[in-house]
């Protein structure tokens, strides 16, 4: 048997969304999760308090190992592995390494940024028990769809659909896994 | 398509009658409607055949060597490179509009951006076809990937060439991910609407799963955001690096500080061009006046006309230099490039890029998409001349008198233009026709805003 | 070697011993198909087979036996893979020997060289001497018998001769005829003589089309004798060149153009030049060294010349009345040359009128040159005869049916006879006639029978040089395509149906030897020419050591062969003084008519007289004023043209009393106004590479006026002409690139001669502890002969493009010469100047290069490695000097050369890869390990690049740059040292010696 997922909510307009998320937040719901066409401002901070450095971080070092890792290339094959007169210059001719070595930075920067993007948002996922819900598809589209899952001991399907309706939810609908 | 400029002076953003979901169907409909408009079949038809004829002139160079080609020594670069030149300033377009006007929080880049890096995507082949395409022995391009590959011997990190071919190298990758980054959210989209099975499928798995989740987009935003603060400056340092490949060598003409930013400028007033035209065309035959409307075609002709003034200012400065150096080899060099060989081409150049884009002063024209269209056109043409002037003069009139040469393109040479022609077209109408055009979420952002009257 | 049946029929020819086999062959006709016909595939393969071994074979050298045919299973002791065996013998251009060294390479002949020893080479070898290596292999080479109507043998030819031999004996010869062209071959000659008394009615005849008739007649009316001259420019203060070929194609050039350049050197001469007076009507290479040049027309020139001989006393003196603008000029030179009396040298050039010839020998005599500066001797020529009388004789009999057997030597008629001799004719009129020539030629294909000829590296045979120092030819190889020495031809006249040059040769040799008691060691005697008889005074020493006479020849033989030289060979000296009231007996000159253009006919720097037409890198060979390639045209002076309303590439149509012609039109500033050159050679009708290729300027030519013609018409026909030069641009284009200065600056004033550079680098330069190779080349010395552009060519298997890829810009000479202009385009200065790579210390082609293709060694040189090069080529276009050269299709693999011609020490570039000078960095290697074997220091001048070995004016100088006593070091010395774009900090290793001049202060700048 289907065990239920979550109860989801369809608002109209991020405003709504909005004042529902606060009010489930007040009642210290855990598993209160958003899903918008676009990023609602203030949304994520709601549902997702405290700073999240953990992306800028990441870019940040890889920047840095990016860097290391393009200079030391062309130290290496200049200067250690094979060194060779190459028209008079020195072999560690570093204003000459700066370029390569900027472009190697850059690149590793949006590479661990890609890939962060994707852990961190625990992507790819091609199944999720929401896309089960017939309405869910509007959250791609111009639908606010806020899903409280059900696995919180405290959830109580009336208070939450209750809290749904007040904020005038177009459409609430109950999600199976 | 071209509604001549009488519209009002605040020319909305976004259309009135748009709402988030009319937006949504709308675009996505483009992708998912089955078959093609007539106007794609006979575009794509058109860059087909160019594209053939790519093929057929890479067997020819293939099977013959370079030397079906009219460069010679002292000529020894001709179209190849100067049009690689000319490809990667049309990517770079790309790049500046989607990057540098986000970072810049320019509200009409959302809905252009799209087409500004598909355009990027479909320009770089081209770009990375023309210097490999160019080579003595073509097979042995990737001895200048950075691993020990002969004898263990490594490239020569010193080069301009190796420092382009690395910027190149990564310029490709990051596009590509830059461009998905931005593309997720829309690719859901596309998945929720479709119906057929097959499709539901291929975008369902394009799109990773992407929900929308308040989590997702605040590390998207993150993401995104810090991604532009780097595709900026790499744009920047890309052609600069190719303004490099001159600059770097000891040749009359070519040896010039100012190259980096004179290429970038170029790529500016270039890049933003051909957007204009696609634009034109994709918003016509798209049928979206309503989500890319005059205010965006508006913003990009003033970008162009920013991009003619600093190219003037570069030209400037490329005379000054030229004449009143006491070099006498970089004197006559310029002179020959001015009234020798090149001189038609060379006033052409100047005409097409600066003079008739100043036009662009006039609202009048700037709102005339006819006019748009035929001066972007023409700047893109006079580029393209400007590349191959400088490229072919300066190795004309060298240092050596007694070496002295001239270059006659051969039909393989233009061959090769039509065909990377026809391969970008190519490209840019099948990736026009998978992907949403527009910036869905971020128009929504825009709509959205407009209903609480904050844009 | 793109024709199939070429090959497949020299594979059979190879594999024809067994007589039955090759009568099989010689019945059909030499197609592949029916070869294959003839054969089943099983016997086809089994020839094929042996072909390939027997092509494998070709190139063994001089053997013990020439029998013998059997590949190495045990190389033989010596000869070792990489290390080059050297063997004398000599080159011929005109008869004249220059005398060379073949160096084998597994026993292959891969170079020629010149023979230090050989007084008329001195180590020195010239552009076509270099170049007949490539004639030797090449694959189109007369490689059949040809007899009356079919394919025959050489045995088939030897019986026909035969039978005409019996007949020739009952009438005593009559109707007996040869034609060669000029022999100083001492056997040949004495062979000739037993001829003439075997057929007492038997004519020799002679063509040479590039006669020296002129100087002979004038000798006669001088001397009553025809006489040689040998020049002595070491000590010559002055020489005056009139339209004079002295340093570019007299015989003995190589050894005159040493001597001239020696005495313009003056950071070596102590500050002291000759001086050089040239009036010429087309420029030449020592009017481009010319310290006074004056471009005139052939009236003017005459009225030039009478005017000296007036000067000096040599002539009436009311001849220095004349009304010519160079009035004073000449008046000055004539000064000068009387002011150098003994040390005042004036030379004519072959083309000349008799009468300028006579009175050159009037002025010399007048100067005292004569035991000074010129020194009469006996003719090393066999029977010097007039040619032209000689030829139309010929033809005037063959047309009267009194000639039935003609023997045509190595010389081609039907295509160089004067326009109004009607050889060709005549010749179908001869019921038995025989071609011996080394390409199915003009004159073969008319014949009854073609011979093949073998190359003068297949043959045995002799030769004099300009001085009489004789030379005995050893074949270098087996004759590769078959063919047989003029001696063999002769020998079987003689009854002989073996002949075999070998013995021929030795014979006569050993006849010298044995009546060497007679006439010591001086074959002049035996050479049963017209001066037979004397004896020099090297013939009164006792040459001959007291040991048996077979002893005594045998070490005499194997002397001669090694050094190339027969000792004591030279022609000895004659005393002679010109006949009194010459000059006075001569007729007022004819006044020059205006307007009308004079056609002066000249050979071409490369083709010659047409004979290397089929050598591509003489046809590719850049020519030295016009640079032009693959074609020849009418030369005319930038005023004429305005003139005619012509520029470079127009067709003019040409006609004069003998003929018509179209030629290109070439404006070349210096030549004469009213005057065009044409260069003979071109337009040949029979031939492969050079058929149709420029035009044929012998048509235009008279036996009445060989040299000079009256053009009846020139007119603009409003086509044009594509020409392939390889310079851009005439003219220095305000660089730093030619630097001059004159004498007494040179002398009073050397910082002001120094190059000031500022040597400044942002990074520390490299040091190079032990060895730092470097070259110096010296302008004053270099006269722009180019021989330094193919023996490069040849030694790093330099390939030829081809006109259209020449007109395209993409040659390949890794060493050219520049010719730049300056002053006014009438009659501007020269300067010439050699550019192989400057081997940069900074060098901008390697920074650029992404692959690492092309660094630095620990030496300096500047390396190129082919096989990691991908072809960005954007090291040519960081070269400010140009000097690298791109693959842009496979050139070396579309050259027609057979495989074991490459030099092997050179690997053999391929599609797109770049190439440059090395400075013959296989020469080095070789020296190195040499040295290292004997655990030695190289030693100053041990390694001698291509280039430098064939200068003949040691004009470049290699060596270790920092070995301070070496000569490149002591070159780099001088004030006079400059590096060529110094301020762009490259830091060249080849380094230029400014040219000095050394006017006549007493002449203006705007005279001369």
């Amino acid at each position: 048997m289907r065990e239920p997922y979550g109860l989801i909510g369809v608002f109209a307009t991020p405003e709504a969304i909005q004042q529902a998320a606060a009010q489930l937040r007040r009642l210290g719901l855990h598993g209160v999760e958003a899903y918008t066409p676009y990023p609602v401002e203030g949304l994520g901070e709601l549902l997702h308090p405290g700073r999240k450095l953990f992306l800028p971080i990441l870019m940040f070092v890889a920047a840095l190992c990016g860097a290391a890792w393009g200079y030391f290339i062309q130290y290496w094959d200049e200067a250690l592995d094979y060194p060779l007169n190459v028209g008079g210059r020195p072999h560690n001719s570093w204003p000459a390494f700066m370029v390569s070595t900027f472009e190697f930075m850059l690149l590793v920067t949006v590479f661990a940024g890609f890939v962060g993007l994707l852990v961190a948002s625990r992507l790819p996922q091609l199944y999720h028990p929401l896309f089960n819900a017939d309405e869910f598809g509007r959250a791609s589209r111009d639908g606010f769809v806020l899903c409280v899952e059900m696995r919180d001991p405290s959830f109580d399907l009336a208070t939450v659909s209750r809290i749904f309706e007040r904020c005038g939810a177009e459409r609430i609908e109950e999600v199976t896994a | 398509m071209s509604l001549p400029g009488e519209l009002p002076a605040d020319e909305p953003i976004v259309a009135p009658a748009v709402t988030m979901s009319s937006l949504s169907f709308e675009v996505s409909s483009r992708v998912l409607r089955p078959g093609a408009p007539r106007w794609w079949w006979i575009g794509f038809g058109f860059s087909f055949a160019l594209f053939i004829l790519l093929v057929i002139q890479l067997a020819w160079l293939f099977i013959f060597g370079i030397g079906v080609w009219g460069v010679n020594i002292p000529v020894a670069w001709g179209f190849a490179i100067s049009e690689y030149v000319w490809w990667i300033a049309l990517a770079s377009g790309g790049t500046i509009i989607s990057a540098l006007f986000h970072i810049t929080r320019q509200p009409w880049r959302a809905a252009t951006n799209r087409i500004a890096e598909t355009m990027l995507l479909s320009a770089i082949p081209c770009a990375g076809l023309m210097p490999i395409m160019h080579l003595g022995r073509q097979g042995l391009f990737y001895w200048l990937f950075p691993y020990s590959s002969v004898m263990g011997v490594w490239p020569q990190v010193r080069s301009p060439l190796w420092w382009d071919f690395i910027c190149l190298f990564c310029y490709i990758l990051m596009s590509i991910m830059y461009y998905y980054t931005g593309l997720l959210s829309d690719l859901a989209t596309v998945r929720d609407l479709a119906r057929s099975r097959f499709k539901q499928i291929f975008y369902g798995v394009l799109a990773l799963g992407w929900r929308g989740s308040s989590r997702e987009w605040r590390n998207h935003k993150i993401v995104y955001a810090i991604m532009s603060a780097i595709m900026a400056p790499m744009v920047i340092s890309v052609h600069s690096v190719v303004g490099l490949d001159f600059a770097g060598g000891l040749t009359t003409g070519w040896h010039d500080t100012q190259f980096p930013p004179y290429f970038f400028f170029g790529a500016v007033i270039s890049g933003t061009a051909v957007i204009v035209m696609l634009t034109i065309i994709v918003r016509w035959g798209y049928r979206l006046q309503d989500v890319i409307t005059q205010y965006h075609l508006n913003a990009m002709a003033k970008v162009v006309l920013v991009g003619s003034l600093l190219l003037a200012y570069a030209y400037l400065w490329e005379a000054f230099g030229s004449i009143y150096s006491s070099d006498i080899a970089e004197y006559t060099e310029y002179m020959h490039r001015m009234f020798g060989f090149t001189a038609a081409g060379f006033w052409a150049e100047k005409a097409l890029v600066v003079i008739i884009p100043q036009l662009l002063w006039l609202p009048a024209v700037r709102r005339n998409q006819t006019m748009l269209f035929l001066i972007s056109g023409g700047i893109i043409v006079g580029m393209w001349i400007e590349r191959y002037v400088f490229t072919t003069a300066s190795l004309e009139h060298n240092y050596m008198p007694s070496y002295w040469g001239l270059f006659y393109p051969t039909f393989w040479d233009w061959a090769a233009l039509a065909g990377t022609i026809g391969l970008f077209l190519t490209m840019f109408f099948v990736l026009i026709r998978l992907v949403p055009i527009v910036s869905m979420a971020e128009v929504r952002d825009i709509i959205e805003k407009k209903k609480r009257g904050e844009a | 070697m793109t024709n199939p049946a070429r090959d497949y029929w020299r594979s059979l020819e190879e594999l024809a011993d067994s007589p039955d086999f090759a009568a099989v062959v010689e019945r059909e006709v030499p197609r592949f198909r029916d070869v294959l016909d003839k054969f089943d595939r099983r016997q086809f393969l089994t020839l094929m087979a042996a072909s390939m071994a027997l092509a494998g074979l070709s190139g063994c050298g001089p053997e013990p036996n020439p029998q013998q045919r059997l590949p190495y299973v045990e190389a033989p002791p010596g000869v070792v893979p990489g290390r080059q065996r050297y063997y004398a013998t000599a080159h011929t251009r005109d008869g004249y020997a220059e005398g060379v060294l073949l160096a084998h390479e597994m026993a292959r002949p891969i170079k020629v060289e010149g023979n230090p020893d050989h007084p008329a080479s001195l180590g020195a070898a010239g552009a076509i001497t270099q170049a007949s290596i490539l004639s030797l292999y090449n694959p189109r080479r007369a490689q059949t018998v040809v007899g009356p109507g079919q394919i025959s043998s050489w045995e088939g030819f030897v019986a026909a001769l035969y039978r005409r031999r019996e007949q020739l004996l009952k009438k005593r010869g009559e109707g007996l005829r040869l034609l060669t062209g000029t022999i100083t071959s001492p056997s040949l000659g004495a062979q000739i003589a037993a001829l003439q008394t075997a057929f007492p009615a038997m004519r020799w005849h002679q063509w040479e089309p590039l006669h020296r008739d002129n100087e002979l007649a004038a000798d006669q009316m001088a001397y009553g004798r025809p006489v040689a001259r040998v020049f002595d420019l070491a000590a010559a203060d002055v020489i005056f060149a009139v339209d004079s070929d002295l340093i570019s194609a007299a015989p003995g050039w190589l050894a005159y153009a040493r001597q001239f350049a020696a005495r313009r050197r003056p950071d070596e001469t102590g500050g002291k030049m000759s001086r050089v007076y040239a009036i010429e009507s087309t420029p030449t290479l020592i009017g481009a060294k010319a310290d006074h040049r004056l471009p005139m027309r052939p009236v003017e020139v005459a009225a030039s010349v009478r005017f000296l001989a007036g000067a000096v006393g040599a002539g009436p003196s009311q001849w220095t009345e004349i009304q010519s603008p160079h009035r004073d000029w000449l008046k000055e030179a004539a000064a000068d040359l009387t002011a150098n009396k003994g040390h005042a040298l004036v030379h004519a050039g072959r083309e000349q009128s008799i009468e300028i010839h006579l009175l050159v020998e009037l002025i010399n005599a007048a100067l005292g040159a004569h035991g000074n500066t010129v020194r009469l001797i006996e003719p090393p020529v066999v029977s010097p005869t007039l040619h032209l009388q000689s030829l139309s004789e010929l033809v005037g009999d063959m047309q009267a049916g009194k000639v039935d057997t003609l023997l045509i030597l190595d010389t081609n008629p039907a295509y160089s006879a004067p326009a109004d001799i009607p050889f060709a004719a005549a010749l179908k009129r001869v019921p038995f006639s025989v071609s011996l020539s080394l390409f199915a030629d003009e004159s073969a294909l008319l014949a009854t029978w073609q011979v093949p000829a073998k190359h003068e590296y297949e043959a045995w045979g002799d030769a004099r040089a300009f001085d009489g120092t004789a030379t005995i030819q050893q074949p270098q190889v087996r004759p590769l395509y078959g063919g047989h020495a003029p001696s063999e031809v002769l020998a079987v006249l003689q009854g002989n149906t073996q002949p075999d040059d070998l013995t021929l040769v030795r014979q006569f040799w050993q006849r010298q030897q044995g009546a060497g008691s007679a006439a010591e060691g001086n074959p002049q005697s035996l050479a049963g020419d017209a001066g037979g008889g004397q004896t020099g005074p090297q013939s009164s020493g006792s040459s001959q050591p007291a040991l048996a006479a077979a002893e005594a020849f045998e070490a005499f033989w194997h002397e001669a062969l090694r050094r190339g030289v027969v000792a004591n060979t030279a022609a000895p000296p004659l005393t002679l003084t010109p006949k009194a009231g010459l000059a006075e007996g001569l007729r007022p000159l004819p006044l020059g008519g205006e307007a009308a253009i004079d056609l002066l006919f000249r050979p071409d720097e490369g083709l010659w007289d047409g004979r290397h037409a089929e050598n591509p890198w003489l046809l590719e060979l850049a020519r030295t004023f016009t640079r032009l390639t693959w074609d020849n045209a009418a030369l005319i002076a930038p005023a004429t043209a305005k003139k005619h309303g012509v520029k470079t590439g127009d067709v003019v149509a040409i006609a004069t009393r003998y003929g018509a012609t179209k030629a290109p039109v070439f404006v070349l500033p210096g030549q004469a106004p009213d005057t065009a050159t044409l260069w003979l050679g071109w337009g040949r009708q029979a031939g492969a590479l050079a058929e149709g290729v420029g035009f044929d300027a012998y048509r235009l030519r008279g036996a009445a006026e060989p040299w000079l013609a009256r053009a009846t018409r020139f007119e603009k026909t409003g086509e044009t002409y594509r020409l392939a030069t390889t310079q851009g641009h005439d003219r220095v284009a305000g660089r730093d690139l030619i630097r001059e200065f004159t004498l007494d600056r040179f002398n009073n004033d050397p910082e002001y001669v120094k190059q000031k550079s500022k040597d400044v680098s942002l990074y520390p330069g490299y040091i190079y502890p032990d060895r730092a190779w470097a070259m110096a080349i010296d302008l004053n010395s270099c006269i722009g002969c180019q021989a330094c552009t193919i023996a490069c060519q040849a030694e790093n298997n330099v390939p030829t493009v081809g006109k259209d890829m020449v007109h395209f810009g993409r040659i390949m000479h890794w060493l050219r010469i520049d010719r730049y202009y300056s002053g006014s385009p009438d009659d501007p200065d020269v300067a010439f100047e050699p550019m192989p790579c400057m081997h940069c210390e900074n060098a901008p082609c390697e920074v650029v290069c992404p692959v690492h293709a092309t660094v630095h060694d620990h030496e300096g040189l500047n390396l190129m490695v082919y096989n990691r090069c991908v072809g960005t080529r954007f090291c040519s276009n960081n070269c400010p000097y140009k000097v690298r050269r791109f693959n842009f299709y496979d050139f070396a693999a579309a050259t027609e050369r057979p495989p074991e011609s490459w030099n092997p020490d050179v690997s053999v570039r391929g599609r797109g890869v770049m190439e440059k000078c090395t400075y013959c960095i296989q020469r080095i290697k070789v020296k190195e390990i040499e040295a290292e074997r004997d655990g030695r220091k190289l030693r100053d001048g041990e390694v001698v690049t291509a280039c430098q070995q064939s200068c003949p004016t040691q004009a470049i100088v290699f060596g270790d740059r920092n070995d301070s006593h070496s000569h490149v070091a002591r070159r780099k010395a001088t004030p006079l040292d400059y590096v060529l774009l110094d301020d762009l900090n490259t830091r060249p290793r080849t380094s230029y010696a400014a040219i000095v001049h050394n006017p006549n202060p007493a002449i203006g700048k705007e005279q001369s």
